[in-house]
């Protein structure tokens, strides 16, 4: 099965019905991606099929053959992402654990609206739970990255 | 409101206006006279290789003795290494510490972080360690210089003494090999340049960016194969209850024997049953093919009644069966 991931094509031997999240993290060793709950509800595992953000850890990866797959890893290594600059300006991260899923979910949102309200914002990312309670500075930070240009790359 | 109030005060008093119930922590009195007693005990065990490591690059690297939960030790534990070390903040790098006798927690004598106390426990320790370290990288630059140390200071990476400037990360390999100060000394607080500011935390690079390591991001090449061997040997991979019986009703000359064929009978067996699941699940589905393995454990039983009516049998158990 060949894969397109942050660029990259890549010929993996899995099953069809395998997560993708699991072919992301244990057969291309892209541990970025978070597994949380298994089951959709938590949205750590988010990556981007063709731009729009999915849940991972319930994607058969066979439905990811021939899109686009972004993970946290393909944003920008060097956190050059406005997104992640905004991340690192306001200190959103705490543990860090859903961050990866939190930042996905923020470049798909700003990508289809550049300048978001806090309601676009909440009804975005209102799936990305976090247990740190980052909630507050993940909202101001999408606004600063919206400011920073966050919907243009 | 006139006198400013504490926040002990404060939680004390709406806890009392409310009429809800407040339970403060407070340690168990051994804990807190053992913690008494470490602040005197503390100086002679100044260790600053243990918390900082200086790179020729004046890359300052702190090692945290606590885990990083998001409670930001990461960030705030270093800032009381650099504020005594009077290194450049922005060359200031954390690392988790290793398992090591040099982290144990100053109260708890174990290496762990919890119940509040990362900062109280170890807040002079490392402030401590960071004094050492500079007075060290001082009393190289003044050996260097010929000068008195005391004429020399310390100030946001370099060494100074008069208009000669020396970085910490060329005095840090003779710094090394110096004894280690007993009773550094500490700055007033009032000189405070990191600590009680704010900075930025020095863990988001690596967690906006998905480099962290996680518990669930470590890999361990072989150690499933490990795990798998000391299994092997360690765990009885047949039947107890048939081998129990075969060692002790066979002829004691040929019980290595027997326990061979047994296992390698069972072995045998578990080649085509293995084999046959996911051809029969595709069958006639998961119920019909544990049905059908279930045969294997029924015929067992039915073996084992059949061989307790044995006159032989007897033997079983050194006749406690």
């Amino acid at each position: 099965m060949k894969l397109q991931v942050n660029g990259k094509e890549h010929d993996v031997s899995v099953p069809g019905d395998m997560p993708l999240l699991w072919v992301l993290r244990d057969v291309l060793g892209l541990t970025g991606t978070k597994f949380g709950c298994g089951m959709a509800q938590c949205g750590a595992c988010t990556v981007h099929l063709d731009g729009k953000p999915v849940r991972s850890c319930v994607l058969p990866v066979a439905t990811a053959e021939g899109s686009r797959i972004t993970t946290i890893e393909g944003i920008d290594p060097a956190g050059g992402h406005p997104v992640q600059k905004a991340w690192a300006e306001l200190d959103v991260v705490q543990c860090g654990y859903c961050q990866s899923g939190q930042i996905m979910a923020a470049v798909a949102l700003l990508q289809e609206k550049p300048k978001p309200s806090d309601g676009d914002i909440d009804l975005a990312l209102g799936g990305n739970i976090c247990r740190c309670g980052t909630y507050q500075r993940i909202r101001a930070a999408v606004h600063r990255a919206a400011e920073l240009g966050g919907g243009r790359s | 409101m006139n006198a400013p109030l504490s926040r002990r005060a404060f939680l004390t008093h709406s806890a009392l206006a409310g009429g809800g119930l407040l339970i403060g922590l407070s340690l168990p009195s051994p804990v807190r006279r053992s913690f008494a007693q470490e602040g005197a005990a503390a100086a002679p065990a100044i260790k600053p290789n243990a918390f900082v490591r200086i790179a020729p690059d004046d890359t300052v690297t702190i090692f945290l003795k606590h885990s990083e939960m998001g409670q930001g030790v990461a960030t705030s534990l270093p800032m009381a290494v650099a504020e005594e070390l009077e290194c450049d903040w922005s060359r200031v790098r954390c690392e988790h510490a290793p398992a090591s006798p040099d982290y144990v927690h100053t109260v708890y004598r174990m290496q762990m972080t919890g119940g509040s106390t990362s900062t109280w426990e170890s807040f002079d320790q490392l402030r401590l360690a960071g004094a050492a370290a500079r007075e060290m990288l001082i009393a190289a630059a003044a050996a260097q210089w010929g000068v008195p140390a005391s004429a020399c200071r310390a100030e946001n990476g370099f060494v100074i003494h008069g208009e000669r400037r020396a970085r910490f990360g060329e005095l840090a390999a003779t710094a090394a090999q110096l004894p280690v100060p007993t009773s550094p000394k500490l700055k007033d607080p009032k000189d405070w340049k990191i600590l009680g500011k704010p900075a930025h935390r020095l863990d988001s690079p690596e967690k906006i960016t998905g480099r962290a390591e996680f518990g669930i991001d470590v890999k361990r090449p072989g150690l499933l194969t490990a795990l798998c061997f000391v299994w092997g040997f360690a765990v009885v991979a047949d039947s107890a209850q048939f081998s129990a019986a075969v060692s002790e009703l066979t002829d004691p000359r040929y019980v290595g024997t027997a326990l061979t064929i047994q296992t390698s009978l069972g072995f045998l067996l578990t080649l085509f049953t293995i084999r046959m699941v996911p051809p029969l699940r595709d069958w006639i589905g998961w119920h019909g093919a544990l049905a059908i393995l279930a045969l294997g454990p029924a015929f067992g039983i039915w073996s084992m009644r059949r061989l307790r009516r044995l006159p032989e049998a007897e033997k079983m158990a050194g006749g406690r069966r």
